[in-house]
Formats: C-alpha cells, structure tokens, sequence
C-alpha cells in the first residue's frame, strides 16, 4: 500500500512538474509537506564519508589546477569493488604503503613539471624577487591559490602559514626559490586532504538539529559526479559564498556543469565505473582463434561503449532504457574488422555509424566490447553474458557454483555438441545446476550469434544457431530480441537509479533510503530515464546534501568548526 | 619518344583519367559502408602484402652460369689499379668510372672487368605475354628466350635475367627484404584491389578488377599473419594510379585481362617513383582470407632504371649498376622504339601476395583535399 | 631479523617499532635463535645475513596420483608432477594431506582455500578477509630497514591478483609489469650498496623534512572522522612514515651487498595477456630482477602470484582457460587424471623451479640467497575440478640461515595448514602463541622440519 501511495503521490509531483512553468527544477513544494513523502527527515541521513580519489579523479584534478599539458603517469593500487561499485568501495578505502608508492612518485613529478622552466611562467602567477631566495610574497600568492583548488577548499591561515614556511626553508643551501615551491607542492599532492574526499558537515540553519554538508563538500561532491574531476574556481567560489546552499543558486551551478564539455567526462566516468570496464584492461582472445582481436581492438570496443553511452545519453538526451536497442553508435579502423564493417576513418579515431532496421545488432548488449568481456578466450559464454546482464544491468545477485559439481556430463568425449545451447542443456537437466543456470543461461543464448570475440555467426559447427531465450518470461528470439526484452525489464530501472545515487553519494546504500530510490523510480517512469533527468531528480532533492551530525560532535568541536567556517571566508 | 608516340601515351593517359573520373563520379556519395546488392553481384577486397620478382632459384644457384652476381665493390677491385683510382677519385664502387663518373647515373661510361652471371635455366614464372609459344619477334616485341613455368606455359620474363642472379634481389636478399617491409610499412606502396561483380567466387566469367593505391595501413596479429578485413581508403588524391579492367575467375583464381598502361605508386629503397607496366595482368589464386599470385607486363624501362640507378643497394645487394643497365637493354623485349631498333620495355612477373579488405569508397571530395576524420575525442 | 649488527639496535630504534603501532620484534631472541642455526651463515664481515621471506601462488592445485609422494620424511619420491623441481628437491619441503576447515562457512571455490593458508581463518563470503595476511605480520616484524617492506608481483600482469592484503579495503597491490618493476627496484632512486663513495642526498633529507609537515596535518583531519574513518587515516600515515624511514634509510650508507650486482638496463616491455608462454617469460624477468633487489637488500618480504586462484591462463589454440580445462576436460582412461589440465600445473611447477632455482643462484656466504631465505609456496584447492580445500598442496624452499629443514615430505594426517604458517611466522620471530580461528587454530608447530 505504501509503494502504492509513493507512485500516486509521484504521479501527482509529476503532473505538477509538468503543468509548471519552469523546466524540471529544484522546487518541491508538495512533498515536502506529506508525512509519507520519503524525503523528509524522519530516515536519519548518512553519515559524512572519506572517500580516496579515483585514479581518473586525480588525474583530471590535476588537469583541472595546473592544465592537460602537465603529464600524469600514475596507475592506482585497485579498489574493491563494493555493491557493484568502485564508486562505494572507495568509501572504505585503505592506503597502504604500497598504494602510497605511486602517489609520491607522481606527487613528486607533478610538482616537479610545474616548477620547470617551461610551466612556471604561465602556471605560477609571479616571480620571486630574487630566484635563488626565498619569497614570502610570491609563494604565498602561488600556494593560497594552488592550494584552494587541489585541496577544493581555501587553506587555513595555519596551513597556509606553514606550507609558505615550508616553502622557505626547502629553498635550501643550494637557493633555488622553485625547489622550495617544489618540495611544498608535492606535499600537498601527497597530502589526504587532497587524496581523500572529507566530507563536512555543519548545522543547516534551516533545519535546527539537522545537518548539511559544508559548502565546499557540496561543490566536490558535484564536480566529481557530474564532471568526475576537483571544482573549479568558479563552483569554489560560489561554494565559499554560500550560493550552494541556495536552490537557485545551486542550479546555476549544476546548469553550468552540466552545460560544459567536461560533463561527459562525468558521464563516462559513471559508466565505466558501473558497467565494469576494467575488465577491459586485461581482455585478451586466443590469437588462434580470434586473430582480429588485437589490444588496439580491445581499446576500441571500450571506447565503443562509452561513445554510444555518451551519444546516446548526453548528444541525443536519450532514454537510459534505449541504449540496449538503439542502432546508433560509433566504429573505428581496427574493431570494424571484427564488426565486418569497411569504415572511413584511418588509424585513429572513429566514425559514427547506424545499424540497419534488420541488422542483428542493436544495443550495446550486441556491441564487441559486452560480448566480448563475458565470454571465453576462444568461445562465447552464455552463462557468463546472462550472468553480467543479471548482476551488472539488473543489479541481481547470481549465487556462486557450489565446490561439488558434476561435470561429468559434458566431459563425455563421445558426446558431439555442435552448438553451446546443446552443450549447456545439461545446465538446465540437472536439477542442482538449473536452479541457479536457469537466471543466466537462458538469457545469454540469446547472443549465442555471437562468438567469443563477438563476431557474427549464422552457425556454430555447421548447426545453424537458435538465439532465443527469454528474461523473466519475456521470449525473444536473437539478440536484438533481448535488447528489447532488457529494455523492458522492471529490474533495469531500479537498478541504474540504484547504482546512481550510490554512485553520486559515494557510499552504500543504506536500507533506510529504498523509499527514497522507489520514490525516484516512480518519477522517472513518468519523465523517462533521461540521465540528466536523473542526475537532477537527484541532486535538488532536499535530502541529497543532508547529513549525520558527525560523530566526534562535542560542544568545543562545534565552536572549532565555526572558526574554521569564518577562516574559509577568508581565502 | 617520338611525337607520335607521346600523343598516343597522352591519349591514352587522357582516356584513363577520364574514366578514373567517371568512376569517382560513380562513388560520389557513397556511403562507406557496403553498396552492392546480391542482384550485381557481391565484392571482393584485397590489399597487396607482399611484392617480390617471381625468380626461380635454387639454393645451390645452379640456374645462374657464374653463380651470384658479382657486386660493386668486387667489380671495382677488379679493375685496373683499384688504389690509384680510389687516391684520385675518393670513393670505391659509387665512382668507378674512368673518370670518377657514377655508374647508376653514367652506367655506360662504366665497364665491368668482371663477367655478368647469366640466366641459365629454362624454369620460370610469368605470363605468356607475346601471345607466342617461341618468343620470336613480333610487332611489338622482340625475338628473345622463354621459360617453362611449372604448369607448362611458355612465359615472358625477361626481367628475371636481369635480377636473377643478384643475391639482394633474391630471397632473404637486402632489397628484396628492405622493398617487403616498405611495401608493408609505408602508404606509398598501398595497393589495393577492387574485384566486383563477383556471382561466384570459385568461377565467374565476367568480373570488373580495379586497382587503387591505398592510404591505410597492414597490421599483423600475435601470430604474425596480416589481418584480413581491414578497411582500406581509396587515396583518391591520385586518379593517376586508379586502374581498371575485365575478369574472370576459372576454379578460383582470378584472371585479368591486360591493362594498356598501368601506372604504380612506388617507394623501393627509400626512393620514391613510380612502375610503369604496359599490360599489366593479374593472376591471383583467392582463398577466404587472401589471394596469391602473380603480376606481370611489360615495365618501361626508363622508369625501372630511374627507380633503380638512386637506390644504394649495390653494395649490400651485391651488382653492378653497368652490368644491369647493360642487361637491360640486351635483354629487354618490349615494345621497341621503331627508329633504333632498341627496347622500351621489358617483360617481367611479380609475384605477389594479398589479404581481404573492405575497400572503402570515402565520400566525394574535391581532388587534392584529405577527407577530414570524422573523431570525437571526448 | 638483522640487517644491521646489533650495535646499532638502539633503544628508539626498538622504541619506534612501539610507536608505530607494528607489531614489536624483541630484537634477542631473533639472535639466539639464529646462532643456533645449522651451518656457516657469517658473512665474511662477520654479519649475519639477513633472512627473507616470500610466498609463491599458484592456482588449481595438482593431480593427486602424480603429485602426492609415496613415501613420506626424506629422500622421498619425486613424483611425475613434480618433475621440474628435481633441481631444487634438496630445498624444498613438500606438505601434502593439511586440510583447510571452514566451520560450517561455505567452501568459496578458489577462495577459502587461500584466504584461510594466508590469513588462518575461512571467510564467511566472496570479497571477505578475516585478518591479515601472515607475509604482513611478518613484513611488519621484519620489514622496516630496507627500502620496501615488501615486494608483491603478480606474473599474470593483471592488477587484482594479489594475495598479500592488511583487508579487503586494503590489498597490497602488486608490480604487474616488468619494466616498471625495474624502475621501481634499479632506477634513479636506487642506491648501490657496493658503491665506494656515499653521499647523502639533499634532496632526499628535504622530501623527509617535507613528509613530515604532511603529518602535522593529522589532528586537524582528524577531529572530524568517525571511528572507521579515522583508522583508515591512521593507516594512511602509517603509510606516510613507512615513506618516511625509507627516506631516512637512503640518507645512511647501505650496508654492502656481495652478490648485489644491478641490472644494467630495464628488461623488454611485454604485451598485456595470459597466454602460459607470456606469462612465463613475464615470471622470469620479474623473477630476475627480484633475485637481484633481494640480493641488493631493498626488501626482505616478497610475494609472486604465477597464475590466480582460477588460474585464467590460457594456451594458444585452446578455446578455454585452464580453469575451465579443469572443469571441462574428461580424466583420460588410461593415465587417470585430466591431461590437459595436469600440463597446466607441469607448468605452473616449471615456473616455481625456475624461481627457486634463480634463488640458489645467487652465492651469499657460504650458501646461497635460497639458504637465507623462508618461502612459503601454495595453491588454493587440490583439485581443481571439485574445488576440494582438503590437501592444499603446500611447499616450503629455503633453509632460512639453518633454522629448517629441507629434503622432507610432510603428511598432515588431516590436520588444519595453518599449522604451517603458524610455524613459518614462529621461525620468522613473531612472538605469537598461535594463529588461525575456529579450527583453523593451531599453536602447535610442524616440529619436522625445524632444526
């Protein structure tokens, strides 16, 4: 009854978004007056999270501060992988010395680029007074100014005080006033208040004992989600003056980073993330049976799926649903090869291209890169394209194969299987097998027209392939068949509004929020699940920005907190 | 060349490039993406991935009457007073004239002390391209050897007595090995070849064969082989060397009919120019993935000469810039200039190796403009 | 253990180990317990040399009727699965029939077998580690004075596969490429300890000086955090003083090294892949620069992964990895074990000899590196095929100054591994009384093989 009274009362919200004047905005004037609404407070908020930047974050962070020409190479220890994110498993991440290792590298050849010759002119806004002393002056206009944007807050005047300090005395016996600036900025980029995302809380005014994050933990947590990459100096900006705090002001913001270039970065980011890609990292096919499939092919169906992704969602503000039967997408020299596709495009680079109505490709699910990333070395895998479809697109969880398992069956070496379905009937025969078969199998043959490197094939063997199967009752009878049949699938929804919010929140999903998930599902049934659609839904919702009074909450903290709220008013 | 003779090679010139742009009229639009239908038959790609002469030879090199060639350096040492010449001139075998002069630019002003290695066998490959069975003259070839190829065909190629026996022409030799990787490496020496029409591909009486110079380029898998089905662009900044004639294809293997003038994009040992082959023909055994075979006619042979006389491959190849010119024109049976008496060209035969391509038709641009990359880089 | 004589194992040397929240290594004990090794372990400067430990993983375990010995204690029989290691027989110990006992808690294939022989205890799920793992606490007892307190390296080139973890928030990532190992190990940071002349480097005093600043921060950060939060800070600094002694320790003279002779230049770049013939030439160069860092004293505890727990290896022209050749392939007739599957692990001990080998090929003293060394080899089930965790096949290799013995075939008699590793730690210095949970706990040691 409950889920009952949540989709009328989003029936009604949506009626009134549409008969109001303005587009989809940040107002939600009836909710929040309905006891039912989940948004009210009521579901304690989530408690502030200390989330390690991502290796693309740090990356684009440093793009962001001192510009793309400063060269990054740097390769992240992994993270685990936390309900289906690395997003959330960051939340929980460690630093061990090994981990550590790299980041000082690249700290230190970071700093090192930016102080050379080539880039102090331009990235270090003045010139000491004399270059082989200490100036106070300059470090400080470098460090106050630097320092904001790599660790997305104005410095303390401690911090600031002491990194010029330190800038000064790392100037050294050998006077070179860059070394100094050097050595303090390498510092800071090792430091956690830049490697780690620290969210703040602070009391929100507007609800007395409620909490909100801090202005500046507001603006990270926007910039990495829609931008995956630190504010820049405009949202630091706006942070520092409150405007976050405000909905028009917040929505300025949002509308400008959603306008930018760097928003499909974000975009790209999520997806990647979400659909799991760096299993590409490590893709490779039996050069024997796939020839075609070399490591630049490996790039480019990678690349393949987030262009369509991008395309689709971002160029075309599609419907998250249609990327598993849209027809559109991008090819390039070296995948075309294993599409049997002749494209105009040389060495680098790709090319848009449109399936015909009838093609037996359509979707991504039909893309090399999907097909190819669950499949075997040197054959398909129905098991494991059903299995990534339930876990990664449905968000449903297929148990493990117990220890025990008779393989006896398929072992027969007089038994001639010409195609995989009649080599996995025995999955679904054997009772102990076709319980948890049964969720994956039947799905993944449907993509049986396509081999292991994801090539078309009308046979297998010399048997002509039957491709159909079915999800969840819906029958289909190829592989476009089952774009369609996941397109429609109620799990899809709620799992990219799932693994969206868990994503933009950087943590778990708490129980406690599945109203509030169910509430934005039922919203976007009626708008259609248009990214962007879904980003805002999310972002000026009331409870977005809420959270837990922190835990080492005591009356002195509270009054350290307000001072040093004033000092980032500051700088 | 004599007037008449260049009106006719500008007539002929002007004729080619009149149909080469007819046929870009005809892929004006084109979208790049496959344009046959069943009815007109379905086509077949093919980039060249090797080129070599199709020579025989043994590894004791019994074909050749003196064994190898003897090179440059070994020429000059035989001559009179080697030391003498080299305080006087500065160089060895690049100015082993009597007078300092350069044998690949003053090959005849250079003479060889030592004899020129024939040709001795009667084993070879090519084309039958006189249309005689003994090699005798006729209006537009001169009287000279055939060979037996191993089917028993009489065949013309009398550029294998020429290169024969010179070690670096030869296989694992320097140029051979040197020219294989430029034709794999550089765009230049892109060749493709366009068969359409095609009802059958074991037999299929009537087939259309174009020849284009590429601009993409060969990738080898992890086993080494080329990949097969990669797309290849027309580089269509040359209709010079867009090529095209009729077909056939008897039990799989494709056969052409001659192209009067064919002209070839060319970079051999780090020399850029040109092949000229007067009818040209193909004949290429198809398999699922490639084709191999041979390429053959009559290659001018001002243009072999100029490709050859600036390359440094005389030394490490192992000849004598003199000895060759020399055989050129003693050997040379084509088309012979009617007022000396002495050949233009000289019958040869490539053999040749192919893998499938899809030939890509970009869509029309104006001649001379790159076709601008169509990336998004996000 | 020692490094430096003991001279210079000053009360705040001692003091800071308490400091930093590691595990304490009571310095005496270690030094009776080697003096009453076997054999001649001084090196001619009258040092000790120091003791290593590593481990080496290999996945899908082995086929039990060529693999298990017949005879058990030494000169036992080297069976046909073990072939390769004929070279390097005399240094191993090989412990079959240890079974690994979950309580109840599911058999997790090609999981619980390992988590439970390097952390003591069964996981209760995928993604789950119950501890740390014991090249951890022995790294943390042994580690500090050199360079880096381990080395994990994983010959597959894939970044996830490693089996040395503090959690599972905390994996200790391994060098998956060669090259990069190199510059790691050799290059432009790396000091010779053979080298005559030895200046400390300013710039290295001035990141040290520097690194501390980025501790200043601490209680500023801190204050905010929630308890979890604020140990994983605290990790984070660990982490940063790690750094930081390593720093200090390039400011002193290293100790010499006599077998230390740095690689000249990087080995070739290799293409990403799993294939058993890339992987083998990826384990080799990774192997012989390890030999090197370990003789040049830059590490005292090193971990390889040869293949991962579901082994992805994978052979040219077969359609299937060797984890599905393990499930798939029939047991021939005649030979009664899986053909296919058995090359995979023919391969699998051809890669260990060649790393045990490539160890006792370095001189040191009177021994080689290997005497010097503890390595701790195992697989994550026996059979891959039914993913059995009873009999994980387990090897030692190294005689560790004397304190083991080697040459033996040990039978478990069902009892749960970590009486190995428990007996490992003990002989690495760890003063712990047992080790492991549930049935897994054991304080008993394999008295067999010590010395």
């Amino acid at each position: 009854m409950k889920a009952l009274r949540t989709l009328s009362l989003g029936a009604l919200i949506a009626l009134l978004a549409l008969v109001a004047c303005s587009s989809d905005g940040p107002k939600k004037p009836v909710s929040s007056s309905t006891s039912a609404s989940p948004s009210e407070p009521g579901v304690p908020p989530p408690a502030p999270t200390l989330r390690l930047l991502s290796q693309s974050e740090y990356a684009n962070s440093i793009a962001r501060v001192f510009g793309a020409d400063i060269i990054v190479k740097i390769r992240f220890a992994p993270v685990n992988r936390v309900d289906g994110l690395l997003s959330v498993g960051r939340s929980s991440a460690v630093v061990t010395p090994g981990a550590l290792d790299p980041l000082d590298a690249s700290a230190r050849s970071i700093a090192a680029q930016v102080v050379d010759p080539a880039h102090r002119g331009f990235l270090i806004p003045c010139a000491p007074a004399n270059i082989n002393a200490r100036d106070d002056k300059c470090a400080r206009a470098f460090l106050a100014k630097a320092g904001r944007l790599i660790y997305r807050r104005p410095l303390t005047s401690d911090e600031l005080k002491r990194a010029v300090e330190t800038a000064g005395a790392a100037v050294g016996p050998s006077g070179d006033f860059y070394a100094g600036l050097r050595y303090t900025l390498s510092a800071m980029l090792i430091s956690p208040e830049f490697l780690f995302v620290r969210e703040t809380a602070e009391p929100d005014p507007g609800r007395p004992g409620a909490w909100r994050l801090d202005g500046y933990s507001k603006a990270s947590r926007l910039s990495f989600l829609l931008w995956d990459s630190s504010p820049d100096d405009e949202l630091l900006t706006a942070a520092g003056r409150g405007e976050l705090h405000d909905p028009s002001g917040l929505k300025r913001q949002v509308d400008r980073m959603i306008g930018s270039p760097l928003y499909k970065q974000g975009v790209r980011a999520f997806f990647a993330d979400f659909l799991v890609l760096e299993a590409f990292d490590t893709l490779t096919k039996d050069p024997v049976i796939y020839p075609a499939f070399t490591l630049k092919a490996v790039d480019e169906a990678r690349e393949q799926i987030l262009s369509t992704v991008v395309d689709h969602l971002v160029d075309r503000d599609g419907d998250y649903r249609d990327l598993f039967t849209t027809r559109h997408t991008f090819l390039s020299s070296d995948l075309a090869v294993l599409y049997r596709i002749p494209v105009d495009v040389g060495s680098q680079g790709s090319v848009p291209y449109e399936f015909r109505e009838g093609d037996p490709r359509a979707g991504i699910l039909t893309q090399i890169g999907f097909l190819a990333q669950y499949a075997h070395p040197g054959r398909s895998s129905s098991t494991r394209r059903g299995r990534g479809i339930r876990e990664v697109l449905l968000c449903q969880k297929v148990p493990d194969p117990p220890p025990n398992v008779d393989f006896s069956i398929i072992e027969d070496p007089t038994a001639h299987f010409h195609t995989a379905r009649e080599r996995l009937a025995a999955h679904q025969q054997n009772p102990v097998c076709a319980g948890c078969h049964a969720r994956t199998d039947p799905i993944g043959l449907g993509l049986e027209n396509f081999d292991g490197a994801g090539q078309f094939r009308a046979r297998e063997n010399g048997a002509v392939i039957d491709a159909s199967g079915k999800l969840d009752g819906n029958t289909f009878s190829d592989g476009v068949g089952l774009g369609q049949a996941v397109k429609e699938s109620p799990a899809l929804k709620s799992c990219i509004v799932n693994r969206l919010y868990a994503y933009s929140v950087g943590r778990k999903v708490d129980p406690n929020e599945n109203p509030l998930l169910e509430y934005y599902e039922s919203v976007l049934e009626q708008r259609g699940f248009r990214f962007e659609e879904m980003l805002r839904l999310m972002i000026f919702d009331r409870s977005f920005f809420a959270i837990a009074a922190p835990e080492t909450l005591a009356a002195s903290n509270n009054a350290s907190m307000e001072v040093s709220h004033r000092a980032h008013q500051v700088y | 060349m004599s007037g008449k003779r260049i009106r006719r090679h500008r007539l002929v010139r002007a004729l080619l490039y009149a149909s080469s742009l007819i046929l870009l009229g005809a892929v004006i639009g084109v979208e790049a993406d496959d344009a046959t239908s069943s009815e007109s038959g379905e086509t077949i790609g093919l980039v060249l991935t090797d080129w070599r002469y199709a020579l025989y030879q043994t590894p004791g090199v019994e074909e050749c009457s003196l064994g190898l060639q003897k090179g440059a350096v070994e020429q000059f040492k035989a001559q009179d007073d080697p030391l003498g010449h080299f305080k006087k001139f500065g160089g060895t075998f690049e100015t082993r004239g009597l007078n300092g002069e350069d044998p690949n630019f003053s090959p005849m002003l250079v003479t060889d002390p030592l004899p020129f290695s024939e040709l001795k066998t009667k084993v070879g490959f090519g084309f039958n391209l006189d249309g005689t069975s003994d090699g005798r003259a006729t209006p537009t070839t001169l009287a000279h050897d055939k060979f037996v190829s191993p089917d028993g065909e009489r065949v013309d190629n009398q550029l294998a007595r020429v290169v024969g026996c010179i070690q670096g022409w030869r296989k694992t030799g320097f140029m051979a090995e040197f020219y294989a990787k430029e034709v794999e490496t550089s765009p230049i020496n892109r060749h493709l070849i366009e068969i359409t029409g095609v009802h059958d591909e074991q037999n299929d009486p009537d087939v259309e064969v174009f020849i284009y110079k590429g601009r993409d380029r060969l990738v080898r898998n992890a086993s080494g082989s080329f990949i097969a089905f990669m797309s290849h662009r027309i580089d269509e900044r040359f209709p010079q060397f867009m090529l095209k004639t009729h077909g056939k294809i008897v039990d799989g293997v494709l056969i052409t009919d001659p192209i009067p003038f064919a002209r070839l994009p060319l970079v051999q040992i780090q020399m850029t120019g040109e092949r000229d082959i007067r009818d040209l023909r193909l004949r290429l055994k198809l398999t699922p993935t490639g084709a191999d075979g041979l390429l053959g006619g009559y290659e001018q042979l001002d243009s072999w000469w100029n490709n050859h006389s600036k390359s440094p491959g005389s030394d490490p190849g192992m000849y004598s810039p003199a000895g060759i010119y020399r055989a050129l024109y003693r050997y040379g049976d084509g088309y012979p200039d009617p007022a000396t008496g002495k050949p233009t060209a000289i019958s040869v035969a490539y053999q040749v190796s192919a893998v499938r391509a899809l030939i890509v038709h970009p869509a029309h641009q104006a001649p001379g403009v790159v076709v601008a990359r169509a990336d998004q880089k996000q | 253990m020692l490094i430096k004589s003991t001279k210079s194992l000053t009360r705040r040397h001692v003091l800071r180990g308490m400091l930093n929240g590691a595990a304490v290594t009571v310095s005496l004990p270690i030094l009776e317990m080697f003096m009453n090794g076997n054999g001649t372990a001084m090196a001619a400067t009258g040092e000790a040399f120091p003791a290593r430990f590593g481990t080496w993983f290999w996945g899908l375990g082995v086929n039990h009727d060529i693999f298990t010995p017949k005879t058990v204690g030494p000169n036992y029989d080297l069976p046909l699965q073990m072939q390769s290691l004929e070279k390097v027989k005399q240094h191993l110990n090989v412990f079959t029939n240890y079974n690994v006992l979950t309580d109840g808690r599911p058999n997790l294939c090609h999981y619980t077998g390992w988590v439970a022989l390097r952390c003591g205890s069964a996981p209760s799920g995928r993604g789950q580690l119950p501890g740390q793992s014991l090249d951890v606490a022995i790294a943390d007892a042994v580690g500090s004075g050199t360079r880096f307190r381990s080395i994990c390296l994983a010959a597959t080139g894939a970044p996830r596969d490693s089996y040395s973890f503090l959690s599972a928030d905390a994996v200790n990532p391994p060098d998956i490429s060669a090259v990069e190992f190199y510059q790691k190990m050799f290059g432009s940071e790396f000091q010779d300890p053979n080298s005559p002349d030895f200046k400390p480097d300013p710039a290295v005093m001035m990141r040290r000086s520097v690194l501390s600043g980025v501790s200043e921060q601490r209680k500023q950060i801190e204050g905010t955090l929630g308890a979890a939060d604020k140990a994983r800070l605290d990790q984070y600094y660990t982490s940063i003083r790690e750094l930081e002694n390593r720093l200090e320790l390039q400011l002193k003279k290293p100790p010499p090294a006599p077998s230390c002779k740095a690689p000249p230049r990087p080995p070739a770049e290799l293409p990403v892949g799993v294939d058993v013939e890339l992987v083998s030439v990826r384990h080799r160069a990774m192997t012989d620069l390890l030999v090197m860092a370990l003789a040049c004293n830059q590490s005292k505890v090193f971990n390889m992964v040869y293949s991962d727990s579901a082994s992805s290896l994978t052979r040219k022209g077969l359609d299937k990895t060797h984890h599905i050749v393990t499930h798939e392939e029939t047991v021939d007739p005649v030979k009664g074990y899986q053909i296919e599957a058995s090359r995979f692990v023919g391969d699998s001990f051809k890669e260990l000899g060649y790393f045990l080998e490539k160890l006792a090929g370095v001189p040191e003293g009177d021994g080689s590196l290997l005497d010097h060394c503890l390595i701790y080899a195992h697989s994550d089930c026996q059979l891959a095929k039914t993913h059995s965790i009873d009999g994980i096949p387990m090897f030692t290799a190294g005689r560790l100054n004397g304190a083991i013995k080697t040459g033996l075939h040990v039978d478990g008699n069902g009892e749960p591994g970590t009486r190995l590793g428990y007996t490992l730690q003990r002989l690495m210095g760890l003063p712990i009384t047992s080790w492991g949970q549930g049935s897994m706990q054991t304080s008993r040691e394999i008295t067999e093989i010590i010395a």
